[in-house]
């Protein structure tokens, strides 16, 4: 009572506040991430990675990095693909990259990168000749400006179409060779579809699988194109006969019923699940699906796992074709540490690495003798590469001709529905007349590339239609480095 | 003039004074205001400044992987106004606010106020139960309901079983279903946090005048209706505000469901803003934060037409 409130601190308050501020300090600087006191990759301490790839064949050659350099420690962080694109979005704004990582193609197009200045040479500190990569080296892919920035490591020539079949689960027995073309890939599948399984867990629920879908059957049935874009003429083929073929041969298929009624609800791993479950007989996906089973569900692998040869209309597919693939990893150009960085990307182009990618079954590598040479695979895993050798070819990339183009695809707006959206309203039945969306797309996307090309030549670029155009190319074969010239 | 230099003058005197008076004031209350600093610079960090930063982003045309955008002025704005897929998803995040929030909080005030009554037995227990989903996380949730909702999946088999339906329906699957099939998942997620609102609402209610209504005979409804609603109104706009904000964060919950689609039939804004800035060929922030800032506009208008009916219920009440 009658005490006067002061509100005056203490010695002992005062030097407790102070303390705790100095506390709170490291705990506010480890909110920026990575928690660098200076922001910015290098200095002594380890050698920050990060790539959204498979650590299974990763991991084993940055262990021998280490091992080969015992005052070199790298540590790298597996994203999934999204939140690397936004994490190095962040990263390159707030000075905090790491100092290699991956480029997801939903970053950006790799030669505007390289343009804005997110990557420094690794030519500059390695020499990749006498490797496996070293001619398959593309400018305005992998080299800029005479220098090489990085290499690719998957072959890239790598389809989505295989059906992969639990053959011991299956009503009956089937011949693979009867369900090679469109009409005997939808009787086998009719006939499989039984007591409540279905031929095939469809995943329909983005439209990235879907994109992949149409586009790739689209080559299958003839379709000379990479992104819809048909390299002998330069125009946009979406509303051609293949595309249109392709559109019927899915269509054919829900209604014949062989798709997992859920088709709407499933992604592409939700469907590996009703697959490997026993909902669905067939897996309609990429050569990564062995090394999924192997590590997923390893039982499968003892009922008769097996891949069947991606239909076409009528047996044999046409080729389906691939890009130049795009390098696998990047010295990010706020590393202080570019020859440390370079050390251990150039120790991938080897083939412990190769055979690493071959026994991880992921992605089949760039260097084929690793495929022939390995020996502990999962059979229809080794099978299917080979059969990838006989589907896909190399086409041409614009930009690697003329890098202006890759301005031009930035400048475009997105139009929708795109033809996977257009898929799925026609799977769902929100778009009745496809055909009809399809030539407006086509005509809309057109449009707007002529818009961009416009836009960017006005602001000095020298780019034109023809530079989509590659008279030269055939269809059939690989269009490798050396044709550019 | 005189008269001018004197008033002139006071006002001089009066400044100083409050000048005075707020140095006064910090000298003696100094260490108070060092105690809010974490919170404001914390509060301008990470809430103030990705706002403004948002509406300056808004005029830029900036693809992402450039350090920085372009000023374009109201371009992206001009975009947007024509952009059917914006407008698409700015009605759904309506739709779902204008059946998920009533669903929200009616079913929230029910079970409260079930379980509220001393006559329901295990009320502790159902409290539990209701309240369990809302700890559990929104993505988990998302990729259960994906199984239950759909054409094979438990609520299909009864439906089809008792013959509501002919045929299955793949509820988050079909474009005329998945919006709402995802309204009910929230619903059913969220409505526990509610009812605990409603719990804590119904306490301050005094029950001498429960026991003077049950003396003049009134029945249970009577007494909600008379009393218990008439003494939650004030709650019931905190709530509903509450509430109405939860409705426009529901990323996790649709991302892991239908992702927006099929076909953009359950895009809401924020799936909108995320494939705009994330998931496109070439990144658009600048786009996606003119439809967040033209989002967020709409949603602040909805704010102040609730804190206006707020008032007003308020001067109702004072004046009943």
């Amino acid at each position: 009572m009658g005490e006067k409130r002061s509100n005056a601190m203490t010695r002992r308050q005062t030097l407790s506040m102070m303390g705790g501020i100095a506390a709170g300090v490291p705990l506010l600087a480890s909110c920026t991430g990575s928690g660098d006191p200076d922001g910015s990759s290098g200095g002594s301490g380890a050698l920050k990675w990060w790539d959204h790839k498979n650590g299974v064949w990763i991991e084993p050659t940055l262990e021998r990095v280490m091992s080969a350099n015992p005052d070199l420690t790298i540590e790298r962080e597996e994203y999934p693909a999204s939140e690397l694109v936004s994490a190095l979005q962040l990263g390159h704004r707030s000075d905090q990259m790491p100092d290699v990582h991956t480029a997801h193609p939903s970053l950006g197009p790799i030669s505007v990168l390289v343009e804005e200045g997110w990557f420094q040479p690794l030519g500059d500190h390695v020499d990749l000749a006498g490797t496996a990569v070293a001619d398959r080296l593309v400018e305005g892919v992998h080299i800029f400006d005479g220098k090489v920035y990085s290499f690719p490591l998957d072959d890239g020539r790598t389809h989505e179409q295989t059906p992969w079949v639990v053959t011991d689960r299956l009503p009956m027995d089937v011949d693979p060779e009867d369900a090679r073309s469109w009409d005997g890939f939808r009787t086998v599948a009719r006939e499989i579809t039984k007591d409540n399984v279905y031929a095939i867990a469809f995943a329909a629920k983005g439209p990235n699988f879907l994109d992949l879908k149409l586009q790739q059957l689209a080559s299958a049935a003839g379709a000379t194109h990479v992104g819809g874009i048909d390299y002998t003429t330069g125009e946009y083929v979406f509303d051609s006969q293949p595309f249109l073929d392709a559109m019927e041969f899915i269509l054919a298929l829900h209604s014949d019923g062989a798709f997992h009624p859920s088709l709407g609800s499933m992604g592409p791993e939700d469907a590996a699940q009703r697959w490997a479950a026993g909902e669905a007989h067939i897996h309609w996906h990429g050569p990564w699906v062995p090394g999924v089973v192997t590590n997923n569900y390893p039982e499968l692998l003892d009922m008769g796992f097996d891949a069947w040869r991606m239909p076409g209309p009528d047996g044999a597919p046409s080729p389906v074709h691939f890009p130049p693939p795009p390098g696998e990893f990047w010295i990010s150009s706020a590393s202080q540490r570019p020859e440390d960085a370079a050390l251990a990307i150039a120790a991938f182009a080897t083939e412990e690495t190769f055979a690493d990618m071959v026994n991880a079954m992921a992605t089949p590598p760039i260097d084929p003798s690793a495929v022939d040479a390995a020996e502990d695979v999962n059979e229809p895993y080794r099978r299917n590469l080979l059969n990838l050798r006989e589907e896909c070819r190399y086409a041409p990339a614009p930009e690697a001709r003329n890098p202006a183009v890759v301005q031009v695809v930035s400048e475009m707006q997105g139009i929708n529905p795109n033809p996977a959206e257009i898929l799925q309203g026609a799977l769902t039945e929100t778009i009745d007349d496809w055909r009809q969306a399809l030539t407006e797309y086509t005509s809309s996307i057109s449009a707007e590339r002529d818009r961009a090309i416009e836009a960017v030549a006005s602001d000095g670029a020298d780019v034109s239609l023809d530079d989509w155009v590659f008279p030269q190319w055939d269809p059939a074969n690989d269009f490798t480095a050396d044709d550019y010239a | 003039m005189p008269e001018v230099s004197q008033t002139a003058a006071a006002s001089r005197t009066a400044r100083r004074s409050d000048r005075d008076r707020w140095w006064r004031r910090m000298r003696r209350d100094w260490w108070i205001y060092l105690f809010l600093l974490p919170t404001i610079v914390g509060y301008g960090l990470y809430t103030v400044y990705p706002l403004v930063a948002s509406w300056w982003y808004s005029f830029l045309d900036w693809p992402g992987f450039a350090q920085r955008g372009t000023f374009i002025g109201l371009e992206n704005y001009e975009r947007l106004i024509s952009d059917e897929l914006f407008w698409n998803a700015f009605t759904n995040s309506f739709i779902f606010l204008l059946i998920g929030l009533p669903l929200r909080v009616g079913l929230g005030l029910v079970l409260a106020y079930l379980l509220s009554r001393k006559a329901v037995k295990f009320r502790t227990g159902f409290r539990t139960l209701f309240f369990l989903p809302v700890v559990t996380t929104g993505a988990i949730i998302g990729m259960v309901y994906t199984l239950v909702l759909d054409s094979t999946g438990p609520v299909n088999r009864i439906l089809t079983g008792v013959g509501i339906l002919d045929q299955p329906i793949d509820f988050l699957g079909d474009p005329d279903t998945s919006l709402f099939a995802a309204i009910g998942v929230w619903v059913w997620k969220w409505v526990g946090i509610t009812m605990i609102y409603w719990l804590a609402a119904l306490q301050t209610i005094p029950q001498e005048l429960y026991e003077a209504a049950q003396l003049d005979g009134a029945n249970a409804w009577q007494e909600f209706r008379r009393i218990t609603l008439p003494m939650l109104v004030p709650f019931l706009i905190i709530i509903t505000l509450i509430d109405a904000v939860a409705a426009f964060n529901v990323f996790d919950l649709i991302q892991t469901m239908t992702a927006g689609g099929p076909t953009f039939s359950s895009e809401v804004i924020e799936i909108f803003i995320y494939r705009t800035a994330f998931e496109t060929t070439v990144p658009q922030l600048g786009y996606a934060s003119a439809a967040a800032v033209l989002f967020g506009l709409a949603a602040a208008v909805i704010a102040v037409v609730q804190g206006l009916g707020a008032a007003a219920a308020r001067k109702r009440m004072v004046r009943s």
